[in-house]
């Protein structure tokens, strides 16, 4: 059922005329009804129409026009189908075209010659098995990533989240060993999460000292390698994997993970690849001069009461305001589950305006930080 | 569901009663129940030619039968007693049973391939005919077995008289020694074509080289129906069969006219499936292979061949029936039991005061300027008057007598020119041939408003339909863009209906959009053609005394030199061809006037809409064959 209200609404906000309003209806009903209708986090009874009326309705008349034409032509939402997409790709594009070089060496053969010969497969198959999944969050959606490999990989080498007690450890051992004999270790430990933008979540350093999601497991493995049949490898290659990353993110990770690799007294791991399922191009951040208007309306349209709620969290990333999303990433990006913070924070800041604009969200964000 | 008018095609409604809720049966009732040949239709082959979107394949859909039975099989809605009616017009049904079983084989996979396959024409034919026959069997059972009625037990072929030879290499007269056969056969021959090598001629599998018939052989099915045994004479309808290479559909062809055959075959196919003379009308110049239209084989074309009033008349009735049965899909017009008709007023715009008053002025002062007495112009008023009070038309309006006026005084004007004004009294002669308003006048006025004062001009259900053509498809993509706007309205909180200024901007709009998107063979230089075309129709019917009455929309060049053309190997007999295929140009041949006989080539509703032009026909400008050539270069 279409919301007439909803769009009747958004006409009058935009002042439209018949025309007008007859070809952005089109556009408006297939792009809600084939995505934002999807947002996990939209209010009770109300659907993508609704919140966009309502988020219209805080802009002065003359900018309603720029609003608009952000969400019509700069906004990329992830749907939850195009997400399933990328975790269906993440073993047969980025998983098994390395293991199946590795495989290779292991056989003393060509890449190419792997699916053609017996000891190809057989090496490809015992490589797979010595590699470890590991979930970082609930947005690396293992119970996807199980389903769409199911047969390929065995549920004894994948793990929902990144805390692992001895118990578990010592069961992975078993398991793997049971199958591949008393030598057999974890030579690949990918780790998997849904999205970064900035790459701070991941791998930081503040006033010196290391932070995120690295240090945590890299400290988790040197503890856990103390006990007796600890199943990862010695010198272990790294896949650091994200379903979805922007271009900044993927710099930042190179360029910290290497710096961390060099200076770090004790490092579990030998080699780090970093990957993703959907690498977002440079030209999503909203820069000067192309996007002066929807950048000019996220400073008129903030509250920094936004950045006091963040504070210590947006500290860490040096930043002073909270106008362009953490870490000033300023990218105009929504993905089915959640808004990340590191989008323009008129997408989804919502605040009683106690320090400037209250601020109304077109997607609502489910914040973790404050 | 989104728009449900701007669905491309029949092939996407996927469920059968999806497609039995909005399929019109009107095709069933103006393309066959009403041709001349109804007798022969399923006895001698049969060509459907139309162009891209004029419901071909809703026609063979509907025609199948599972749908046939599905209809029949609940008479309890109005669309199935409508449908089951279009169908026993159409000779489908006898005595309200099926009398015919038809299946569908579309032709857009993989026949085309056997044409490069490096064996002889003959081989290559027999192949690609061998095949369509294996699979017309097992579409035919299928057909009959869908609704789970009858098993294959219940189902028994009928052969020829003396097919005895036949019979055994087609497995039989039994629905499962007929299945094993084509399924075996199909096998065969579709191995060969989807093989990355083909075999050498020696080395073809012997089920898809010996002998295989089934045309030839089965002359009726026995079904089980409701308990009783019923006769149905078998139908293969070829769809797209402008897929295959001109040759391989020529030689199929060939092959399917055996007169033995009494396996119903139709052939359904687009206009540029044709040679430039077959699509243009030219007697003598089909690709016939000695047959005779109407003896050996039937043409149904479903734009073009009828008379034309009545076509169109035919169209606007088919062309209703189908909207009103997509409009309650629309949901946001659901539940308002609107008629499409009654959706697109016809009331006729009014000008402005200040336009009104503009238009009076101006049209003051030319009669001062043309010399026109008074007492003239009164008379002149007054013949308007009269033709509008007794004329059908709804648009009387003032701006509309004003304009008539105008052109009846420039008439005048010109014919007293030449007459000597006399020293003694006012110059006001009788021109030698009266004054006189009609239809024509009228709808020049309208056509002057339109140009100058922006008055809306096309608008209401009859407009609509003439824009289309006879296409189906055309007519829904343009009816698609006014339930748009109509939508726009009711979420707006507006009554959906449409004044005649909304009309015309959508279709106008719509109708650029469409020739914009133009993408077939020689779009470029037919875009070319139409756009010069409709330039100088518009000069001319911008002529304040409207010499052609409504206006042109058309050129006329003299006959010999399109036969000339259309004998010689000239690249613009294929502009033409595809300009015509494609909805761009119609053309009218053998049209008699001035005592030489004319090639039309008229402007369709499409380009006379993005033009400006007027949808009567009538009106064209005399041209050579040279012009043509100049125009779509």
């Amino acid at each position: 059922m279409i919301s007439t209200l909803g769009l009747s609404l958004i006409a009058e906000l935009m002042q439209w005329d018949n025309d007008e309003a007859t070809a952005e209806y089109g556009w408006l009903q297939l792009m809600s009804s084939i995505k934002y209708d999807g947002y996990a986090d939209f209010r009770a009874g109300a659907r993508f129409f609704e919140s966009l009326a309502t988020w219209l309705r805080q802009f002065k008349q003359t900018d309603r026009k720029t609003a608009y034409a952000f969400v019509r032509e700069r906004l990329v939402y992830i749907s939850a189908a195009e997400m399933q997409r990328v975790i269906e790709i993440f073993v047969p594009e980025t998983v098994t075209p390395f293991l199946r070089k590795a495989a290779a060496i292991e056989a003393g053969i060509k890449p190419y010659e792997v699916w053609g010969r017996k000891e190809g497969v057989e090496a490809f198959n015992r490589v797979l098995r010595r590699s470890l999944f590991i979930g970082l969050s609930d947005g690396s959606r293992i119970d996807a990533l199980r389903r769409a490999n199911a047969g390929r990989l065995s549920q004894e080498q994948i793990v929902p989240m990144m805390n692992i007690g001895r118990e578990k450890w010592e069961d992975l051992g078993k398991e793997l060993r049971n199958e591949q004999g008393d030598e057999a270790r974890f030579d690949n430990v990918y780790l998997i999460d849904d999205f970064t933008a900035s790459g701070t979540t991941f791998i930081r350093q503040i006033n010196g000292q290391w932070k995120g999601k690295l240090k945590k497991f890299n400290d988790m493995i040197c503890d856990a390698r103390k006990h007796v049949g600890f199943p990862i490898a010695d010198n272990y290659r790294l896949h650091i994997h994200h379903y979805i990353s922007t271009d900044q993110a993927r710099i930042a990770l190179r360029d910290r993970v290497a710096d961390a690799s060099k200076n770090w007294a004790e490092k579990s791991f030998a080699d780090v690849d970093i990957t993703e399922g959907c690498l977002l191009p440079s030209r999503l951040k909203l820069t000067q001069p192309n996007d002066a208007a929807t950048l000019k309306l996220c400073e008129d349209y903030y509250d920094d009461q936004l950045y006091i709620r963040l504070k210590k969290h947006c500290d860490e990333a040096g930043q002073s305001n909270m106008k362009f999303g953490y870490a000033d990433c300023a990218i105009p990006l929504v993905l089915e589950h959640n808004t990340p913070n590191n989008s323009l924070s008129i997408l989804w800041a919502e605040t009683s305006g106690k320090l400037g604009h209250p601020m109304e969200p077109l997607f609502r964000r489910r914040d973790r930080h404050g | 569901m989104a728009n449900p008018f701007l669905r491309r095609a029949t092939e996407y409604v996927r469920d059968d009663a999806s497609f039995l809720a909005i399929v019109s049966p009107a095709p069933l009732t103006t393309f066959l129940a009403k041709s001349g040949h109804k007798e022969a239709m399923f006895e001698l082959p049969v060509r459907i030619i139309g162009e891209p979107g004029s419901g071909k394949t809703m026609l063979a859909t509907l025609a199948e039968f599972k749908m046939v039975e599905t209809i029949m099989r609940d008479l309890s809605t109005d669309t199935h007693r409508g449908l089951a009616t279009a169908l026993a017009d159409a000779g489908f049904l006898e005595n309200g049973k099926p009398r015919v079983a038809a299946v569908r084989i579309p032709m857009e996979s993989d026949y085309r391939d056997f044409w490069e396959l490096p064996y002889d024409p003959a081989v290559k034919t027999k192949l690609a005919l061998w095949l369509i026959q294996a699979r017309a069997m097992l579409g035919l059972l299928r057909n009959l077995t869908a609704n789970r009625r009858r098993g294959l037990g219940d189902i028994q072929f009928i052969a020829r008289e003396s097919s005895e030879a036949q019979i055994e290499q087609i497995g039989g007269l039994t629905a499962e020694g007929i299945r094993d056969r084509a399924l075996e056969v199909q096998k065969a021959i579709y191995s060969i074509a989807a093989g990355l090598r083909p075999p050498a001629l020696e080395n073809l599998p012997a089920a898809a080289t010996s002998p295989y018939q089934p045309f030839e052989a089965i002359r009726a099915i026995e079904i089980d129906w409701q308990g009783e045994q019923l006769s149905l004479s078998p139908l293969v309808m070829l769809d797209d069969v402008h897929a295959l290479h001109p040759d391989q559909r020529d030689d199929i062809f060939a092959a399917l006219s055996r007169r033995e055959i009494r396996f119903g075959r139709w052939l359904m196919m687009r206009l540029d499936a044709l040679s430039p003379g077959a699509v243009l009308g030219a007697p003598g110049s089909q690709e016939t292979h000695n047959l005779a239209t109407g003896r050996d084989f039937v043409d149904i074309r479903m734009q073009g061949n009828s008379e034309r009033g009545a076509e169109r008349r035919q169209f606007r009735v088919m062309a209703l029936d189908m909207a009103n049965r997509y409009l309650p899909l629309v949901q946001s017009l659901r539940n308002r039991n609107a008629d499409f008709a009654a959706l697109l007023p016809s009331e006729p715009p009014a000008l402005p005061q200040g336009k009104l008053k503009e238009l009076a002025t101006q049209v003051e002062k030319e009669q001062i300027k043309l010399g026109i007495t008074n007492a003239r112009r009164d008379e002149i008023d007054a013949i308007v008057s009269e033709h509008l009070a007794g004329s059908q038309s709804y648009d009387k309006r003032e701006e509309v007598r004003l304009a008539m006026a105008r052109i009846l005084m420039h008439r005048y004007a010109i014919r007293v020119q030449h007459m000597t004004p006399s020293l003694f009294e006012d110059f006001d002669p009788d021109p030698k041939s009266p004054l006189k308003a009609d239809s024509g006048v009228a709808e020049a006025a309208r056509f002057h408003l339109s140009d100058e004062l922006k008055r809306p001009y096309h608008y209401g259900i009859s407009d609509l339909c003439d824009a289309s053509n006879e296409n189906a498809e055309l007519f829904l993509q343009f009816a698609g863009a006014l339930v748009a706007r109509m939508e726009t309205r009711v979420i707006r909180g507006k009554s959906p209906g449409l004044n005649a200024g909304a009309q015309e901007s959508a279709l106008i709009e719509k109708a650029r959009s469409i020739m914009d998107g133009w993408s077939f063979a020689y779009a470029s230089r037919v875009r070319l053609l139409v756009d010069a075309i409709a330039r100088e129709c518009l000069e001319i019917s911008r002529l304040p005394n409207a010499r052609l009455g409504a206006g042109a929309n058309a050129i006329g060049i003299p006959e010999d030199e399109i036969k000339d053309l259309l004998r010689s190997e000239n690249e613009l007999a294929l502009v033409l061809k595809h300009a015509l295929a494609n909805g761009a140009i119609i053309v009218r041949r053998e049209y008699g006037q001035g005592g030489r006989s004319w090639c039309l080539i008229e402007l369709t509703g499409t380009v006379c809409l993005a033009h400006g032009l007027t949808f009567k026909r009538g009106g064209f400008l005399e041209k050579r064959i040279s012009y043509l050539q100049e125009a779509s270069n």
